[in-house]
């Protein structure tokens, strides 16, 4: 039987450790001033104006994505960095003898500590966003609408969750933060490179392929862009993007199946 | 009552065996001794009663539970102090304190807080814990596992913790709780036990008194792995009073002990001083001799 207090203690616990982290901060730091930068960079060249009353955006369709995807790549790295320690730094840092002999089962420990450091993970993107947005208030006048805002966060939340629980599966396995986090990254490299491969080999037979590319791992991390698109073109998502529904359900299959993998590892494991 | 019975327990890291056929039996109220050399296996046991690590074989009861499958339960009613106690960097006691608050459903913090008066350490409450000194950090960790009144206190590696808060608590709740504690220093450990079990390549060779197991252990050889053979730490062994026969051959130090294994952490220390590692350490007894 699931015992709550013993979640929320742990789950608790694990928040609060990642969002002291400063490798956390660091990566968050970089996040905002990528996106910053290309901001600054657009504006600069003239490409950034307001096509609607209260939007933000870029005329610049190329530009728009990179400022998107560079900023959203930092996000997912943080879902990476965040996800891989969940486990390793109890293990690395010696916590295992303190926080694991505390009265619950192992399903409780797992659920507290996963549910845990995801919330940092969101906790993270709404302060980043947070604080993107204000600068750009305070430089350009401009406040970016709340139903973006929050789609934008739903977004990389949701598709940050794929690599999150990828890097948790990792976690348990390698119990090593670098290793887990070199391991989710090439993840990361390789499979839009794979994407490309499968369309250069598949020609002849695009509809499987176009199935067969969505599963890749890094196709949910288009959803953030595809939801501004819907939201400021007025449902129109450019070809090419994944759509939301078709992403959200890759993101549940990710997430049911690396979830329930690490949660049967975890019950089994020596935390040594 | 039992409260602790271990029958036949075996455990093997990587093929190597570290726990092999492990016995024994501790009833309520005892004060139950665990003494070894280092890497002998109690560490590896305290862990798999708290299921920290699993077993390979044999049976484990903690109150007639097996931990594995009653983990809360058995965790509930134990107050478990590690050999080296880690908190994230931020946490102070009070961290701690609510930690516990948090998840064991009971709270006594009468005995606690008076032990932290008694003691002095009232002053460290809200200093951070990892930046006290071990045996600050372990004696405030201990005592915070009396705050849930558990009825079984495991301490691994006692000899850290300091005397007279050790000697206080047991006196206190002497057969009104258990306690199962280790350790590597036999002189420490004999200061607060009665019953003691010698455990040596995973099992337990001798279960008596303590007296009886200086004699044993007197006159006897004992194996050194190191991480680094040197000659002038071999001299400086050599010196060391209770020592005679002392040799090495692939960095194994084989040492005849004269007196009892006090000496052993006397080679220790100096070994820690000139930061050789000690990979693992192996009571021969009379079975060299045997062998001759």
């Amino acid at each position: 039987m699931i015992n709550k207090d013993a979640i929320f203690a742990l789950l608790r616990s694990e928040f609060e450790y990642s969002m002291r982290k400063r490798r956390n901060h660091l990566m968050s730091l970089a996040a905002i001033i990528i996106t910053l930068f290309f901001i600054i960079y657009t504006y600069l060249a003239g490409g950034l104006s307001e096509v609607f009353t209260g939007y933000l955006y870029v005329k610049d369709e190329y530009l728009w994505t990179i400022l998107l995807y560079s900023s959203a790549l930092f996000l997912y790295l943080l879902g990476i960095f965040i996800g891989a320690d969940v486990f390793p730094h109890d293990i690395e840092e010696g916590y295992v003898d303190t926080l694991y002999t505390l009265p619950s089962t192992r399903i409780d420990l797992f659920i507290g500590k996963l549910v845990g450091g995801y919330l940092s993970l969101i906790t993270y993107i709404m302060i980043i966003e947070a604080i993107i947005a204000t600068t750009i208030y305070i430089i350009f006048q401009v406040s970016i609408d709340f139903i973006i805002l929050l789609g934008i966060t739903s977004g990389f939340a949701l598709a940050s969750l794929v690599f999150y629980t990828i890097s948790i599966y990792l976690g348990i396995r390698m119990r090593s933060w670098i290793h887990v986090t070199l391991f989710s990254l090439s993840i990361l490299l390789i499979s839009p490179f794979t994407e490309y491969l499968l369309y250069g080999l598949g020609l002849s037979n695009y509809s499987i392929i176009e199935v067969l590319s969505n599963l890749l791992p890094h196709r949910p991390l288009e959803i953030p862009i595809s939801i501004v698109y819907s939201l400021i073109e007025a449902g129109e998502i450019p070809k090419g993007l994944i759509d939301p529904v078709t992403g959200l359900i890759i993101i549940a299959l990710y997430t049911l199946v690396f979830t329930s993998i690490s949660a049967s590892k975890f019950i089994e494991a020596d935390f040594i | 009552m039992r409260v602790i019975q271990a029958r036949g327990v075996t455990r093997r890291f990587s093929g190597i065996p570290v726990l092999e056929g492990l016995s024994l039996d501790v009833a309520g109220g005892d004060v139950y001794g665990l003494y070894g050399m280092p890497e002998a296996g109690k560490t590896i046991l305290i862990k798999m009663m708290l299921d920290i690590i699993s077993r390979d074989g044999g049976i484990l009861k903690i109150f007639n539970m097996d931990p594995s499958i009653h983990r809360r339960d058995v965790l509930l009613r134990t107050g478990y102090t590690p050999q080296d106690p880690r908190y994230p960097d931020w946490f102070t006691l009070q961290h701690i304190i609510k930690l516990k608050r948090e998840t064991y459903n009971r709270e006594n913090m009468d005995v606690f807080l008076k032990y932290l008066r008694d003691f002095g350490l009232w002053k460290h409450r809200d200093r951070r814990i990892m930046q006290l000194n071990i045996k600050y950090r372990k004696a405030l960790v201990f005592l915070s596992t009396l705050t849930h009144d558990p009825e079984l206190i495991i301490i691994d590696e006692v000899s850290d913790i300091p005397g007279d808060i050790m000697e206080e608590v047991i006196g206190e709740f002497r057969g009104r709780k258990t306690f199962f504690i280790s350790s590597h220093d036999l002189d420490k450990l004999g200061l607060y036990v009665k019953r003691i079990g010698f455990i040596n390549e995973g099992r337990i060779v001798y279960e008596g008194t303590v007296n009886q197991l200086k004699k044993m252990l007197s006159d006897t050889v004992v194996l050194i792995k190191i991480s680094e053979a040197r000659r002038d730490i071999w001299q400086k062994i050599n010196r060391l009073e209770g020592i005679e026969d002392l040799s090495i051959k692939d960095r194994i130090l084989r040492i005849r002990i004269t007196s009892d294994t006090g000496v052993i952490n006397n080679i220790r220390q100096i070994l820690k001083g000139h930061k050789i590692e000690i990979k693992w350490i192996k009571w021969m007894g009379k079975r060299e001799e045997d062998d001759k």
